[in-house]
Formats: structure tokens, sequence, C-alpha cells
């Protein structure tokens, strides 16, 4: 019998046992008080070991049992005699394709479900939600909102008394399940905006752009579109599920936030092509039903994408198309025949809304 | 006899009634692994970690432990790491299946809070503070029980909850002493870490204290403050300098001279962090005690300098190199897309574009972040171990000879909870 020296720990206590190898019909593991162990050749594992040391176990053994062979030849004849070394239950190198596959597989399902799925249940959600759940929302965004933008409400009683004739005029015909109450506020910017809850923003700039009441209450009919399409609340919803399916995806590497951030904007970009012209659709009904045109509201799209060259981040600007949705709002207008929005005094209160004791 | 040891003051001095001293009473740790092998490692993990959406992590985690445990070793015995990646994988399915809920419950309340007073929700930042801490603890504790020497495995007790928030209690204690209380508080929570870690049959337990540590490193953290002080007061005596009468020309150059020596010294800012860390990575590990056996270090202060400068250096390099890459595709681009549109096609060309912009920039960004990534577990992880492993030893390692197999192997939720915790961002 052939015969090797090693180091065996038995698994139930840490003692160090200088040991003989004997290669019978099995592996014995025998020190100077006698055999501890037998071990069958087919069951001896191979595990982790340091360079030039062969580090087994056996699924005989005790769990943590080892068996440490640093000799060369040693090494040699357990290579030989153990046909199973890396066999089931040790520690055998993890096949790279099938990691891939499985992942591809799982990176297909979260982009699917992130394309098809988030969607599809933002929709639910907010078809499901009643409007006033969606108010907690909006007053939590409305405090950011005002704190981004310096919190200045523009408040002259005039412009506010015309504001509010002009909103009347327009829930007249869209009919919100909640009256829309505007309010503008002091920026540099020439934007509106809509949040969940129904909130309406004017930011001043774009009261001082607009030359008519038709192209204001054009972007005034356009967000109520939003408000009654519930698009704040969709794109909230959609936003953390993607935000949480995203981070799924590449979850160390270095906080994914910009990733993230990336594929929000790419999802962006493709949804709200689609949102815009549902808004635009709004937007065109409301002003048909007040016998009003729709062309301004394009005019005034196209004066405020036309010269910013992308200086300023607008959110309008990142609706897709302007040009497509300049003609579609022109194709859509009807001769005006209901009464102006508007009287001439009334415009000029609004447009001075921002004006300091105006 | 090995308690006897313990308690004899001289550490080196032999009580008079205990036994001969036995050769490998000193056991030294060393590290055998070549560096080379471990950059091959996480580089060929990186590229797998893009080809897999990330998924390969929890592999590459475990290969990284595996190498890095291995090579380790201590008294002549080398470690073994027996985790899975499949552990870790199991475990982040788990902890996605309990953060899904309480990053929505953690929305909701958020958003109440929000509705209160603007930006009112950062109390709830501590319940996730919590959290992860909690997740910490797990994470260690599976780490543990993943780790065999000579045949017998660490493990832990205690409880995740009650250490989050004694670590939280310490944490809001650093509020009120302006970051003094933290020596204190890493001991504090390191003590209780290891009160509650096992090899086998045998205790550990922490010894050293937050004074030694603030001794050991006030001088440190005062000299990091200096030259943020020297640039704060150049600064306000150049501002005030006009203000000053007859002194103003002084007053002027000196707060110049101020600003310069202040700017000049934010490079020994690298310094001053190497040093902190390797003067607390030898206070810890010499505060180490399993029995009667206890583990030194003798990093030296600047130790771990050149780790830190190669890693300020490799860092810089890829940035650059990136940086270089992203300049050459804006300008492709620019050629190729906005120039030909002409000033009034811009918005209308982005508008066609954003796919092909958007994917192209997640590949250089998944590219620069995962180079990064490489850079980071070299010079963080695998230099500062080996250097710290190599310079430790374990004094009257013959106390760690009789011990009994014991504990559970603990499940991987805490690293799940913690690979979900960050990529929440916190």
């Amino acid at each position: 019998v052939v015969a090797t020296p090693a180091i065996f720990f038995d698994g139930t206590s840490n003692r160090r046992h200088a040991v003989m190898l004997r290669f019978s019909d099995r592996l014995e593991i025998v020190d100077e008080s006698g055999r501890l162990a037998r071990w069958s050749y087919d069951g001896i594992r191979r595990v982790d070991g340091p360079p030039g040391v062969l580090r087994l176990w056996s699924g005989e053994a005790a769990a943590l049992a080892r068996l440490e062979v640093r000799d060369a030849a040693g090494r040699e004849m357990i290579l030989r005699a153990c046909q199973a070394l890396d066999g089931e239950g040790g520690v055998r190198p993890v096949a790279i394709w099938r990691v891939a596959a499985w992942s591809a597989a799982a990176a297909a399902a979260i982009i699917g479900m992130i394309w098809f799925g988030v969607p599809v249940l933002a929709d639910q959600i907010a078809e499901a939600m009643p409007p006033r759940w969606e108010r907690p929302l909006g007053d939590a965004v409305d405090k950011q909102v005002r704190a981004i933008f310096s919190g200045e409400p523009c408040t002259a009683p005039p412009g506010q008394r015309a504001l509010g004739v002009l909103v009347d005029r327009l829930q007249s015909a869209a009919a919100l399940p909640i009256p829309p109450d505007p309010v503008v506020l002091r920026s540099g910017m020439a934007n509106a905006f809509a949040l969940p809850g129904g909130r309406v923003y004017i930011l001043s700039a774009l009261l001082r752009r607009a030359r008519s009441p038709d192209e204001l209450a054009g972007v005034l009919a356009h967000e109520m579109g939003h408000v009654a399409h519930r698009d704040g609340l969709r794109r909230l919803i959609r936003d953390g599920g993607t935000g949480f399916l995203v981070g799924l995806l590449f979850g160390d590497v270095s906080g994914a936030g910009a990733a993230l951030f990336a594929a929000r904007s790419l999802l962006n970009a493709a949804y709200s092509r689609e949102v815009e012209a549902g808004a635009d659709g709004f937007a065109i009904a409301v002003m048909r039903r007040l016998g009003r045109p729709t062309a301004p509201l394009g005019a005034l799209l196209e004066r405020i994408t036309g010269d910013d060259d992308g200086a300023m981040p607008s959110l309008l600007r990142d609706h897709p198309l302007t040009p497509e949705r300049v003609a579609r709002l022109n194709e859509a207008g009807v001769a005006p025949s209901g009464p102006e929005l508007l009287t001439a005094a009334e415009w000029r209160a609004l447009r001075a809304i921002c004006r300091q004791g105006g | 006899m090995h308690r006897m040891t313990e308690t004899a003051a001289p550490p080196f001095a032999e009580p008079p009634f205990a036994d001969p001293p036995l050769p490998e009473s000193i056991g030294i740790v060393r590290f055998t692994g070549a560096d080379r092998t471990f950059r091959r490692l996480v580089t060929r993990g990186a590229l797998l970690e893009l080809v897999t959406f990330g998924f390969y992590r929890f592999w590459l985690a475990t290969d990284m432990r595996r190498h890095l445990w291995v090579n380790t070793e201590i008294g002549g015995d080398s470690l073994e790491y027996t985790g899975r990646a499949r552990e870790l994988l199991l475990g982040f399915l788990v902890a996605l299946a309990i953060l899904a809920p309480a990053f929505l419950a953690y929305f909701i309340a958020g958003i109440a809070a929000e509705r209160a007073r603007a930006f009112a929700s950062m109390p709830l930042y501590a319940f996730l503070f919590l959290f992860g801490q909690f997740a910490a603890f797990r994470a260690r504790r599976y780490r543990l029980t993943r780790t065999v020497w000579r045949g017998v495995q660490f493990w832990m007790t205690g409880s995740g909850w009650v250490y989050a928030l004694r670590s939280l209690l310490w944490a809001l204690l650093l509020i009120p002493t302006l970051g003094l209380a933290y020596p204190w508080r890493m001991a504090a929570l390191e003590r209780y870490k290891l009160r509650h870690t096992r090899y086998g049959s045998l205790q550990a337990r922490f010894e050293a204290t937050g004074g030694q540590l603030f001794a050991r490193v006030w001088w440190i953290w005062l000299l990091g403050l200096l030259p943020v002080l020297a640039l704060v007061g150049g600064a306000a005596a150049s501002a005030a300098a006009p203000m000053l009468g007859a002194g103003r020309q002084a007053a002027a150059v000196a707060g110049g001279v101020a600003m310069g020596i202040g700017g000049m010294s934010l490079v020994a800012l690298p310094f001053l962090h190497a040093m902190r860390v390797a003067t607390e990575w030898r206070w810890w590990v010499g505060g180490i005690r399993f029995g009667a056996a206890r583990a030194v270090s003798t990093l030296r202060t600047g130790a771990l300098v050149g780790t830190y400068w190669s890693l300020i250096g490799m860092m810089t390099l890829v940035t650059t190199v990136f940086g270089m890459i992203g300049g050459v595709i804006a300008g492709v681009f620019y050629a190729t897309v906005l120039a030909p549109a002409g000033a009034d096609g811009v918005a209308a060309a982005l508008g066609r574009f954003p796919v092909t912009i958007g994917a192209g920039y997640v590949v250089w960004y998944l590219g620069m972040a995962v180079s990064l990534g490489v850079v980071t577990r070299i010079y963080l992880l695998q230099r500062v171990w080996v250097r710290v492993a190599r310079s430790c030893a374990v004094v009257g390692i013959e106390a760690a000879d009789c011990v009994t197999a014991a504990g559970e192997a603990a499940s991987a939720l805490g690293e799940g909870l913690a690979d979900g915790l960050d990529f929440a961002g916190f």
C-alpha cells in the first residue's frame, strides 16, 4: 500500500492531525494513534485550497472535514485515485454561459415589464385611484415646485380674476372632476406643466410670450388634458416602477443612478409623444366646444421651441416633434364661432399678474 | 492555563506557573495570492457583469472572497470561503420581496411627510439607515458563517435590529459632538459585533477602546482640518480686506497667502486619509480577542499611502480616457447629426435620435462604471486586504487549538438587503 503525508481536520474540532494517507480499496487517513477515517475515492471532492495545496472533503465526512495534501507526489496520487474530484457537491467553476443565458432571460423579462407591463399597470392604478387620492401627491410636490421656483406665485388681484374667468370658461367645456386652480409662478422659463392631483402651473415667461388669450387658453386646455388623463399620476407610477426594475439590473455598478436617469429619459421620450398627442387632442376638443381656434396654441409652441436653441431646458422642448403637433393643431382648427374668451382689459390684467401692486 | 496567559500584564512575559512556551505561540498571518491573479479575476468579472446585465455580481463577489480567503494563512493554515453565488442570488431575491413593499411604504410615508412641510421627510432617512445597518450586520453574519479555518467555521449570535438601533443612536450622538464621538461609536459597535462572534466554541471580544483610537488619530484629523481652515480663513480675510483701513494691503496679502497654502495643502488630504485608515486598521486588529488568543497588527501608519495614490492615479486615468471617448462620440454626433440639421432643425434632430443617444450614453456610462469598479476593487479591497493581512499576527494562537465546531450557517438575506439598499442610492 502506498502512503503519503497529509494534514487532516475532522470537522468536529479544529485539531490539526498530521496523518498518513494509505491508498487501499479506500483512502485511509491514519495517524500514530490509529485510523481516523476511511473515505471512498468516489466521494472525495476538491474544495478551495491555497496555491500548492490540494484540499479535499468527502461526502461521507462532516461538512467541514478537510484533508490537505501539500506534497507534490501525494497530490498526483490523489488526482489519479479520485475520479470525481470536481463532481456534484464540490466547488465547480460556474458555467458562464448558463449565467449569461439566465441573465439575458431575466433582463429581457425586466425590460419587457418596463416597456409593456409598467405602463399598463400605471394605467390600471391611475384609473382605479379616486381623483381626490391624488391630491396629497400633488400637495407634496407642490411645496417642492414652489421651493424650486423661489416660491413666488404671482397674485395681482385683477390678473387672478382674469385667470379665474379663463379657467371657468375652459372648465365649462372640459368638465374635470376637480376644477383646476392654476398658479402663475415667476420664472424666466416659458413653460407650463401639470402635477398629479390636478395642479396646473404657468411660468410667467410663457404669459409674457403669449400674444392672445387663445394661445394661453390652448396651453391651459392642454395641461387640463394632462389632468383629465391623469398623466402626472401615471408618470409617477411609471417612474417609480421603472426605477425599481432598472435597479434590479446592474445593482452594484456604482449606484446605477445615472443608468436609471438615462433609462427614464429614454422611456419618457418614447411615452411622451403619445401622452402629448393625447393632451393636444383634449385641448382641440375643448377649444372646439368653445368655438375657439386651435392654431394659436401651435403658434405659441413654435415660437417657444424655435427661439431658445436648446440653451434652456424646457418641458415643452422635450415634447417630441413640435412640427407634427403644430401641423395637427393647424388642421384641427375651425373658424372662430364662439365669443372671445377674455376681454382686452382682462387679457391686459392677466398679462400683468406678476407686476408688483398691479 | 490559557486564561492565565491572557491576564498576564506584559504580553510576552510568562506567568511563573505557565507551561513552557509552545513554538507556535505566535501565529503569523501570510497572504499567498498574486496581485496578477486578483486583477485578472476582477477584470474578467467586470466584463461578465456587463454581458449579464450585472447579475454576475453575485459570482464575482463570491470569487473575490474565495481568492482573498483561501490565500490568507493564519498560523500555517489558510482560510476557506464556503459561500456560494447562488446563496447571494437567493438572498437578493428574498430581500427584494421584503424591500419592494418597504420602499412603497417608505414612498407613501414620504409623501405624507412632504405634505406637511416641503422636504420634511428627512427623518425617514433614519429608517433607511436603520435598515442599512441591519443589513450590514446580517451580511457580516453570512460572511462569517462561510469562513472556515482548520475545519471549523466562524459564526455569530446577536440581533441585527439591536445592532442597527445602537448604530443609529451612536450616529445621532455624532451630531452634537461634531463627529468627535466617532472613535467611541466605532469601539462600541465593534464590541457588540465581536462579543457576538464565535469561532466554533471559542468566543471573541473586542478590547480596544474609543479613547485609544482617539489618541492615535486626533492629530490626523486636526491636520486634515488645517487646509480647510486656511482656505476659509484666507477667503474671509480677503473678503474683509477692503473694509479695513490701515491694514488693508496686509490683510489681502495674508488672506491670499493663506488661501494659497490651504489650496496646496489639499494635496495632503489623501496622505492623511491613508494614514487614518491604516491607524484604524491597526487599532481594530489589535483589539480582537478569541479566548486567550489576541491579534496584533504592525501596519505602519504610512502603509496605505501608496495604495491610495495609486487609486487616485488610476481613477484619473480611467475618467480621462472615458472623457476623451465621450468627447469623440459627442464630436461625431455633432458632425453627423446636429451640424447638418442646422440651427432650426436641432430640436427635430434631437427628437429623432433619443434612443440612439440614450443607448450610447448607457453603454459609455456602464463601461466607465465597470472600469472604475475594477480599480476600486483592486486598490480599496485587495491591496488593503493584503497589506493589512501581512501586518497581522495572532499571539497565543495555541488558545485556539482545542476548539470544537459549533454554529449554523446563516442565510444570505442580509447580503441581499445590503445589495438592494445599494441600488436605492443609500
